[in-house]
């Protein structure tokens, strides 16, 4: 890869990897969401273990990284659904917007997202989505990149 | 950046991926700290052009990329292998 | 029920039994009809328990949520569906690991 490309890549991933979190964290408002972001910056990454190649990355994944993101993602989604269904009946029940006026109020302001919108839980499921889905393409490629 | 949410989380998010850059000794790509400082200054320019989220009304710039920017030089500096 | 008794035996007989291949084709053939027999009639008066598209209460109370409305179905109306797709890409990244990661972490053992 030529020197142009090595000097100019670092800096954009670290850009592309600033709007991708963008992106999840304003997934109840705009466009987007978890799972578009969480591919956004695992293209950064992708992005920099092409061009640099496996052994001189700057960003370097362990394979205990991805292991214990991945679990912390998909993890993250069950808790939340298993506290909606211990605090209330239903299972991933919306506890920061209470539709069925079930739950007591202070539950219901520990829940919220701080936000002018009244979204509730739905920023924190985007968020532990987007973690998942960052890890998930990430270790495909590298899987890919080891092989000779 | 008066509201919380996202600073908070941007800022949780870059950690996460700052501690995973590594500075290797011997290979021969060096990133030494001022190109950190051009990046941060482009990425202030950059929030201040992209605007806050459509609802939002505390700021002028979009302060969950900006706490993103911190949270890795944070994670690179106090982390960093 | 009775036909997934009939499934379980079919699988058990393939193990430990010695069964001809005739009675096996046999029993698969009974076990397949009732269990299909079974499945139609779970759907046979379907059509006037659904209601169709979106519900209305949602349509008209769901802008108060959050202003995106896909995310709000995707997220909110449909959460599970949601659990769903996230444990597909479980699923896809730790086969894709199993098959193209050979000889690469140490297992112990010989």
């Amino acid at each position: 890869m030529s020197t142009i490309l090595k000097i100019f890549v670092f800096p954009a991933a670290l850009l592309i990897m600033c709007l991708g979190v963008l992106i999840i964290l304003g997934g109840h408002i705009t466009p987007g969401g978890g799972f578009q972001g969480g591919a956004m910056i695992a293209g950064a990454f992708i992005f920099c273990a092409v061009v640099y190649g496996l052994k001189e990355n700057p960003f370097k994944f362990s394979h205990d990284f991805l292991a214990s993101m991945e679990s912390i993602g998909a993890l993250g989604f069950l808790i939340l659904g298993l506290s909606g269904l211990f605090f209330s009946g239903f299972f991933l029940y919306n506890l920061g917007v209470d539709l069925n006026q079930i739950i007591p109020t202070f539950i219901q302001n520990f829940f919220n997202y701080s936000d002018p919108t009244n979204a509730g839980i739905i920023p924190y499921l985007n968020i532990v989505v987007g973690i998942k889905v960052l890890v998930g393409l990430s270790a495909v490629v590298i899987a890919f990149l080891e092989v000779k | 950046m008066v509201y919380i949410g996202p600073t908070l989380f941007g800022f949780i998010l870059g950690f996460i991926l700052g501690t995973r850059i590594k500075s290797d000794k011997e290979s021969k790509i060096k990133f030494p700290i001022s190109t950190y400082l051009v990046v941060l200054l482009v990425a202030l320019f950059m929030a201040w052009q992209l605007g806050p989220f459509p609802y939002y009304t505390d700021s002028i710039i979009a302060s969950g990329f900006l706490a993103t920017i911190i949270g890795i030089i944070a994670g690179k500096v106090i982390l960093g292998r | 029920m009775f036909s997934l008794l009939l499934q379980l035996s079919l699988l058990y007989s393939t193990g430990v039994l010695e069964m001809s291949e005739g009675i096996r084709n046999l029993l698969a053939t009974i076990a397949l009809t009732i269990f299909a027999a079974t499945l139609l009639d779970a759907i046979i008066g379907f059509k006037d328990l659904i209601f169709p598209g979106i519900s209305y209460i949602y349509n008209y109370v769901g802008t108060s949520i959050a202003p995106n409305m896909v995310t709000n179905v995707i997220f909110d109306w449909r959460a599970y569906d949601t659990l769903g797709e996230a444990l597909i890409l479980v699923t896809a990244v730790v086969i894709t690991l199993l098959v193209f990661g050979r000889g690469k972490v140490e297992m112990g053992g010989k």
